[in-house]
Formats: structure tokens, C-alpha cells, sequence
């Protein structure tokens, strides 16, 4: 099964495979991606863990900059 | 117009919707039928007088606009009056809808069903190439409905645009508006998206003159079906 379908105004229909460069970027998106969810779950454990060391919930932290 | 009996034979109309019209030499031509939604235009230069061409917008109007081509890998895709309908694919992208003729669009990308809870981005595209040069500069306001907390949400230099985070129940929808995608200055845009957990309103721009002609829609993971709608706004 090719990796990409064209399809053009006129019907024509092209069936091909990744380019070097597509190949490339989407290894890359991936990359970006784990190191986004990394972060964001850094970032959440440093939250839990100051709230815990605050001795506050989630909710009173917010009440408390609301 | 004269009919010779040597182009009598000629002039059969080859497909659905060719028209037979006179030429410049007064003689019998066929005019094959043109692009969908184009309408029937006197010009003198042509062989026919005749071409076709996209219907003049009123004062004000807002044109669905027909992608010359889609890509999509994964999934299917099909066009219909100028909706681009994606199932379940990995990317899908429009070529050919902007253009010189307008300044400004919005597309719309409607009923999200993404495989999992996933963020869906967009991208711009030039001749068939998605741009993906860390120029991408994004902010904006995340508001969640359950305890109803803002966030801010931003990128500065990233490499794509995000809409929000959808998922596989809700059938949500995204609004983006795009200033000047196909001049040689910086794209704008802002968007508006009622995504799963939160509403996010965002703006931003593409740091570069590239004159963009197509957008490509994707999850950042798993697969995507939506419909999604160009429109050009009458300068």
C-alpha cells in the first residue's frame, strides 16, 4: 500500500511512496513529540510535588491565586 | 459560424459538458467542459472567444474555494463541492487553495474524530511541501471547562500550528483565520477551537515570506477524520 494518495481536480490519482524528506520530518515530529510529553510530565510532577510539600490540593492552590 | 463537412465530423464532444462553439476561424470548435464551479467567460483571446474561468465574487462575498489536488497518507480522502473529506488518516493536505485572487481566507476543519486524545496541528504548504522550519510563533489562552483554569499555551519557533486536543466521541470543530497566506510577507493567523478539555483561542505568525498555496491537517499521533472547508474573502 503506498504512504501517499493524490488525488487531482481532473481524477488523476497518484500513488507513491514517502519522500527522504517526509520520511525525515515525521521521524523528527516524533522526536518532538516524546520530548513534549516528557516535559509536560516534568512539569506535573514538579507541580505534585510542591503542592505535597505545601501541604495543599490542586484546588486550594488555585483558590488561593484566584 | 460555418460547419465545413470536414469538421462536421470533428466536433463530436469528447466528454460530459463539452460545448461546441465557433473559432477564430469561424469554424466549429469543441470547448471542453471546464473545472467544477467555473463559470462560461468571453475572452477575445482565445481560440473560442470563450474560457473558463472562476465566477467573479460579489462585494463582500466569502467563496468556498475547490483544492486543485489532495494528499492525504493513511485513510481516504474525497472532495466534494469543495469539502475535503478525510477518514482516518495520518495527514491530509489541500494544494491549490490559495492563490493570488484573495488576501485573506479561514478554513474550517469540522467534526474532529481523532483515534485517541491526541493535539491536531496544521501546517502551511507550498508547491506540495509542507513547511515545517522551526518559524512557526504561536500564543494564546487555554481555558478548561472543568474547573474552568486558564493557561496560556505558546510556541516560539515551533514547527507546526496547533489547533487543540480532540478525541474519538466528541465530533468538535476548529475556525482558523489566515491573513495574506499567498504574499510575499508573513503569514498571520488566529484561531478559535472548542477542543476536548479546554477552549483555546490563539494567534500567531509564520516568520518568513514564503507565498503559501496549501495547509496539511494532522494528529500528532494515530489518525484523524474531519471535513475541511476553504474559504477566500473578497479583497
Amino acid at each position: 500500500m503506498a504512504d501517499v494518495v493524490e488525488i487531482f481536480a481532473d481524477g488523476t490519482r497518484i500513488e507513491r511512496d514517502f519522500t527522504e524528506a517526509e520520511i525525515a520530518q515525521i521521524e523528527k515530529d516524533k522526536v518532538d513529540l516524546a520530548a513534549k510529553q516528557a516535559e509536560a510530565e516534568a512539569k506535573a510532577a514538579q507541580k505534585a510535588a510542591l503542592l505535597e510539600r505545601l501541604g495543599i490540593s490542586e484546588s486550594e492552590a488555585r483558590l488561593l491565586l484566584s | 459560424m460555418a460547419i465545413t463537412k470536414a469538421t462536421a465530423s470533428s466536433i463530436a464532444p469528447a466528454a460530459k459538458g463539452d460545448l461546441v462553439v465557433g473559432s477564430s476561424t469561424n469554424d466549429a470548435a469543441v470547448l471542453s467542459v471546464g473545472t467544477n464551479d467555473h463559470v462560461l467567460t468571453a475572452d477575445s483571446s482565445t481560440a473560442t472567444g470563450l474560457k473558463w474561468a472562476a465566477a467573479a465574487s460579489g462585494g463582500g462575498s466569502i467563496t468556498l474555494i475547490t483544492p486543485t489536488s489532495t494528499a492525504n497518507s493513511g485513510g481516504s480522502v474525497s472532495t466534494s463541492g469543495g469539502a475535503v473529506t478525510a477518514s482516518s488518516v495520518n495527514s491530509v493536505s489541500l494544494n491549490g487553495v490559495f492563490s493570488s485572487t484573495y488576501n485573506n481566507y479561514f478554513f474550517t476543519v469540522q467534526e474532529i474524530i481523532a483515534s485517541t486524545n491526541v493535539d491536531v496541528y496544521f501546517r502551511m504548504r507550498a508547491s506540495g511541501t509542507d513547511t515545517t522550519a522551526a518559524d512557526h510563533n504561536r500564543a494564546g489562552t487555554k481555558v478548561t471547562y472543568s474547573a474552568g483554569a486558564s493557561s496560556v499555551v505558546n510556541d516560539n519557533a515551533g514547527t507546526f500550528f496547533m489547533l487543540g486536543q480532540y478525541d474519538a466521541t466528541n465530533k468538535l470543530s476548529s475556525y482558523v483565520h489566515l491573513y495574506h497566506p499567498n504574499l510575499a510577507t508573513d503569514t498571520n493567523y488566529y484561531s478559535l477551537n472548542p477542543s476536548r478539555d479546554a477552549s483555546i483561542i490563539q494567534g500567531g505568525f509564520l516568520n518568513n515570506n514564503t507565498q503559501y498555496d496549501g495547509i496539511t491537517v494532522y494528529p500528532s499521533s494515530g489518525t484523524l477524520s474531519c471535513t475541511i472547508r476553504v474559504y477566500g474573502l473578497a479583497n
